[in-house]
């Protein structure tokens, strides 16, 4: 999966994404393959990863990372360069309504009500400790998917102020990290969100249903639009694929020309 | 129109440029800083979305020193709570010094985190200063809704809306109102090199716009070039005329005749009249 998808992308597998803030907007619900994909690629690189987990819990994506040849079990407790945040259950804590005492230290409490700024302390945090383990690979921080703090009561002003203070920290701080931000496209609302999106991102990965319905072998189309980088101009590209998901791989071929057509 | 707003020979001063994702205009923007800071002593760009680095790598050397930087990216709090100088009004302020113009990258920051109409006093305060010849700002249309983008609009005096028609060409939709009150609208195309550099300006000129007959060429007879014959002469069609169709009835032969029915054995004649039950 990780050499088909690099080689769409047309990047060099050891040193991507390199200052990216990646969006990747999913429309239809088999775009989750990429969340894998990006993990995959960083423990391949042995780079430093924080993971904010919004839509599940880290069992499922060590169960995932697992079939495909990695164990983020160990990258979490034994190497030290995988920080995973249970953003899942954090939120719950923080809606639960049984719960009678909020803790306060949980940072999506404030986030919730409209103040991003010990959320982005965490992340800062998680970032300092991340740069202990002297990595020369630039630090890569992944939220999936940035949708769910929508349904959860957080305003689309809010969420803009938040990717805007990550991308701060993160792709234009000194550590000149990666930021790769999930958001399922689903819904009319979250248009505000992914138009801020699409004008801060300096690559816009888009995840579409056919348009022409459902097909058992083509689950869908993909389409990669690199705009200006954040710190250089640089000429816009796009390209569109249509793939196929098997249980530990993805097939990808150019429009109308699947296996079952041929 | 908008070679001439570039170039400075019509002066305008506040111009509101409008885009959305999929047509950014920043690369228009980036323009916009090469040319001002060329033929304006002082340039002041406030940038929200992009580092003041994305603008120096892009921009000439010698054009770092003229232009003064403000990074409101960085400054931006994570929390809308709490008023700040989100628009830098006395940072900008005091760095004005003679002729200056003033660019900013993304109005969309300063407006998500203040009132409109306060973004739109700051604005008018800036643009009414003496020394300012000419304020410059992006808004992007499709994070705010209409009453948003018409509140700046009524401030502007160009106007400059951005839509895609390929990734290195835009559609831009020009309304622009001279100092003498005269408006004109016209809709330009540029294209840009892959250095995006603003390569050609010209008239926007749609598909629908173009003559049909331009589009379809002269009609062209196809039955002229063949080298046998598919059509006939006068001759040919009078006699094709008298030929008389076998499916086709001919009134003088027509003969006149009748059925009769001749019941046989087997067949059930019931003269009663079947609906003598009904009470009609």
């Amino acid at each position: 999966m990780l050499a088909q998808i690099c080689q769409f992308f047309a990047v060099d597998s050891s040193n991507f994404p390199k200052n990216e803030l990646v969006f990747v907007g999913d429309k239809s619900s088999d775009g989750g393959f990429l969340i894998h994909y990006f993990i995959n690629l960083c423990q391949k690189q042995n780079r430093p990863l924080c993971f904010v987990g919004l839509s599940q819990s880290f069992n499922h994506y060590n169960s995932v990372a697992q079939k495909l040849g990695t164990n983020l079990l160990s990258a979490r407790d034994e190497n030290k360069n995988l920080i995973f945040i249970e953003g899942l259950k954090l939120i719950s804590e923080c809606v639960s309504l049984h719960s009678g005492q909020f803790n306060e230290s949980n940072p999506f409490l404030s986030l919730l009500k409209g103040d991003s700024t010990q959320f982005v302390n965490t992340i800062d945090a998680s970032l300092a400790n991340l740069a202990k383990i002297q990595s020369p690979n630039a630090p890569v921080v992944i939220v999936d998917d940035l949708s769910v703090l929508l349904r959860s009561g957080a305003t689309p002003k809010d969420i803009i102020l938040l990717v805007n203070s990550l991308n701060n920290i993160i792709t234009l701080g000194p550590t000149k990290g990666s930021l790769i931000i999930f958001s399922s496209l689903d819904k009319d609302e979250e248009n505000e969100l992914c138009a801020f999106l699409s004008h801060l991102c300096s690559v816009k990965i888009e995840i579409t249903n056919l348009k022409s319905g459902y097909c058992k072998d083509v689950h869908g189309q993909i389409e990669v639009l690199w705009k200006d980088s954040l710190l250089n101009p640089r000429e816009p590209k796009t390209t569109h694929s249509q793939f196929k998901l098997f249980d530990k791989s993805v097939e990808l071929f150019a429009l109308g020309m699947s296996a079952a057509v041929l | 129109m908008l070679d001439d707003l570039l170039a400075g020979q019509e002066k305008s001063k506040f111009i509101l440029m409008q885009d959305a994702a999929d047509g950014p205009g920043r690369y228009l923007l980036l323009n916009w800083a090469r040319n001002l800071y060329k033929r304006v002593g002082k340039t002041i760009l406030v940038c929200y979305e992009r580092p003041p680095q994305y603008f120096t790598e892009w921009l000439p050397k010698d054009a770092t020193g003229r232009i003064t930087f403000i990074d409101g990216n960085l400054r931006v709090p994570a929390s809308s709570e709490g008023g700040c100088d989100i628009l830098f009004e006395k940072e900008i302020t005091e760095a004005i010094s003679g002729p200056t113009c003033i660019l900013f990258d993304s109005l969309t920051l300063p407006i998500l985190l203040r009132q409109v109409p306060q973004t739109c006093a700051v604005l008018h305060r800036l643009i009414t200063n003496e020394n300012v010849l000419q304020v410059l700002a992006l808004i992007h249309k499709d994070i705010h809704d209409q009453h948003t983008c018409d509140l700046l609009s009524s401030l502007a005096t160009s106007i400059v809306d951005v839509s895609p028609v390929s990734l290195l060409q835009h559609k831009h939709n020009i309304r622009h109102c001279r100092v003498t009150g005269k408006v004109f609208k016209t809709v330009e195309s540029v294209t840009y090199d892959s250095e995006l550099n603003v390569k050609t300006i010209t008239p926007w000129t749609s598909t629908t716009d173009v003559p049909a007959s331009s589009i379809t060429g002269p009609q062209v007879d196809p039955l002229a070039k063949l080298s046998f014959n598919l059509s006939l002469t006068e001759t040919e069609k009078e006699a094709r005329s008298q030929v008389k169709l076998p499916y086709i009835k001919d009134i003088e032969t027509e003969i006149s005749s009748r059925i009769i029915y001749q019941p046989d054995e087997a067949d059930d004649i019931d003269d009663e009249d079947p609906d003598e039950d009904l009470d009609i």
